[in-house]
């Protein structure tokens, strides 16, 4: 099965008024077709903005993009602007973590969907319309003639998501970003939206890049995940296998702070220390400062990604000398 | 609304009876008249009532369409309004199409080039004409357009020719500020969240901005706009005046120098009147543009 995606050493600055700040330092992520691919990190490691990068919604002129994004073996980031804008939507699709503010409080949510077909397929007033509200019926908003002229503040947080995938998914695009789609949702709903999401990629072989810091959504979803630190990916494998033998430390602490029912009388864990913002070009393993299997090279020198297992990749100084 | 109409009513009658000027001086235009003809004179006007029972003669008057007689000009008001108001009115309205139809792409050109040379250019321009008093702009105008370059008559009214220039000069200082508030407002619409769903959508710019974002982004303007109409009708009466274009304005002017007590109460009513029909529209309007506001009404 050939990746649909292919990012390949992909660093992202942002031009801030304090400096340069190195976002993305040299990540490394391929999504297979079809696929459900976690991408678990803590705050501000960069998952998003791997995420709006690869739809190409940075501004640019405060952000400096390095590397490749292979879309079907094309790279985003050397099409001309008119192209990306046609893969949006179209091919690639994102949903966000507040579909509150990620919706136009002034439209309809039938009209914002409409709008997806009178752009991608040039359809008709009336042909994007019924496509629409069969949308909208799909992702289980119904009735969908009432759905179609209701305004996202008359939806509840859950149907609101809803209306977001409708218009995301609208397209058949082929890859579907969810950053953080469940994290402004309570419990019962996020699983509702999470099963629509598998059940939409498994019906229409779309690939989805699915962000979170919830493990159990990972396991649950995702054939495989990817585990970022400090603006890159440490560490990459079958979800089965890195759950079950994580060789990154940061991985490794990671899934010992997950709350466990069984020892519950156990305090909970945590990782000591927080990353903190790049305003340098990083040199050597970001987890140093944090890691508790750190060696004397991890300060000085960045280790290669390497395979440590079948389908497992991680860069680790530590793990690749075990 | 009804409340507020009656409470200014109250306000209007007494606070111009507070004027130390003899209203009788007014009516015999200064000169001397014998004591039986000014006798006569206080009767026809009811001056020898109390003030309680004058104001209810006044309202009484209004509510039958009567706006009594004008002390100066020896006319009834109505008609001394009904020959002016089409000046006022129609200066008052091509002065916010004016300001409208120059701000709002003003506004919407800053915010979305933001920072840029001409972003800092239409700023500075703002600047000035928020700070210039508009009779000073308006005598400016006049000079430039029609003394020197004779594009537009300078005095008199009649013509749509005759409104340009005095309504641009309004128009300058509503367009400075309506510009500024576009385009604040819109910076922020730009930066929300939906915005960056509407990218992400794969909308051309043009349709996310104008389409999207500039909605959104007209809810404070209107609100600001609908205050400046208001300041508009004030405004009318120094350029007026400026143009000697012989409106309410320039009548309200000449009629409060002369304690001409029926004109000044009608036209004071007159414009309240419209600055809450104004209010009332912008209202209607929010809920046009804006469905959380249509339910909740």
């Amino acid at each position: 099965m050939g990746d649909l995606l292919d990012i390949r050493n992909l660093a992202v600055d942002f031009m801030a008024h304090e400096g340069i700040m190195y976002a993305l330092c040299g990540v490394d992520l391929t999504i297979g077709k079809g696929e459900i691919h976690g991408l678990v990190g803590e705050s501000s490691c960069g998952k998003s903005t791997a995420a709006k990068a690869i739809l190409g919604l940075h501004n640019k002129k405060r952000t400096r993009i390095k590397g490749e994004i292979l879309f079907e073996g094309s790279d985003i980031l050397a099409m001309p602007p008119r192209e990306v804008a046609k893969l949006r939507g179209s091919a690639i699709s994102i949903i966000f973590q507040d579909p509150m503010a990620s919706l136009n409080p002034l439209m309809g949510i039938g009209s914002q969907i409409a709008e997806m077909y009178r752009l991608h397929e040039n359809a008709s007033k009336r042909l994007a319309r019924e496509k629409a509200a069969a949308m909208l019926e799909k992702v289980g908003l119904t009735p969908s003639e009432l759905r179609y002229k209701q305004y996202p503040f008359e939806l509840s947080g859950g149907m609101q998501q809803r209306a977001m995938i409708a218009m995301a998914i609208s397209c058949s695009p082929k890859l579907l970003i969810a950053d953080e789609p469940t994290t402004a949702l309570d419990a019962t709903i996020q699983a509702q939206i999470l099963e629509l999401v598998k059940s939409v990629s498994d019906e229409m072989g779309m690939s989805v890049l699915l962000i979170t810091h919830n493990f159990g959504i990972i396991a649950e979803l995702c054939k495989r995940v990817s585990v970022m630190y400090a603006g890159r990916v440490v560490e990459t494998g079958d979800t089965q296998e890195l759950l079950a033998s994580p060789k990154h430390p940061y991985t490794i602490d990671l899934i010992a702070s997950i709350p466990r029912l069984e020892n519950s009388s156990e305090k909970l864990t945590s990782i000591a220390g927080s990353p903190k913002a790049l305003y340098e070009p990083p040199v050597g393993c970001q987890y140093y400062s944090r890691c508790s299997r750190r060696l004397d090279i991890c300060e000085k020198q960045y280790p290669e990604t390497r395979d440590v297992g079948a389908g497992h990749k991680a860069a680790c100084h530590w793990s690749h000398s075990a | 609304m009804i409340a507020t109409i009656a409470a200014i009513a109250v306000l209007v009658f007494f606070t111009v009876r507070l004027s130390p000027s003899d209203p009788i001086a007014s009516i015999t235009k200064g000169k001397t008249v014998s004591a039986d003809t000014r006798q006569a004179l206080i009767e026809q006007f009811h001056l020898d009532k109390s003030l309680s029972e004058q104001f209810i003669i006044w309202l009484n008057g209004m509510f039958h369409g009567d706006l009594g007689e004008s002390y100066q000009y020896r006319q009834s008001v109505s008609f001394l309004i009904k020959q002016r108001v089409s000046t006022t009115l129609g200066l008052a309205a091509l002065a916010t199409s004016i300001a409208f139809a120059l701000s709002i792409p003003i506004g919407i050109i800053s915010a979305v080039m933001q920072d840029s040379f001409i972003d800092k250019a239409l700023s500075v321009f703002a600047l000035v004409f928020v700070a210039s008093p508009t009779y000073l702009i308006a005598i400016a105008f006049m000079y430039i357009f029609a003394l020197k370059l004779k594009m537009f008559p300078s005095i008199g009214t009649g013509t749509f020719r005759h409104l340009v220039l005095p309504a641009s000069a309004m128009a300058l200082n509503m367009v400075a500020l309506s510009a500024r508030i576009t385009r604040q407002s819109m910076i922020d619409e730009l930066q929300s969240a939906y915005m960056l769903t509407a990218n992400a959508k794969g909308l051309s710019k043009a349709r996310a901005v104008l389409v999207h974002a500039l909605r959104n982004a007209l809810i404070p303007v209107i609100t600001i706009a609908s205050l400046q109409m208001g300041g508009m009708l004030i405004g009318a009466v120094l350029v007026e005046t400026v143009f000697a274009m012989g409106g309410l304005g320039d009548l309200l002017i000449s009629s409060i120098r002369s304690s001409d007590y029926p004109v000044v109460q009608a036209i004071t009513m007159l414009m309240v009147a419209i600055f809450m029909l104004l209010s009332l529209l912008v209202d209607i309007l929010y809920a046009v543009i804006d469905p959380r506001v249509r339910n909740t009404a």
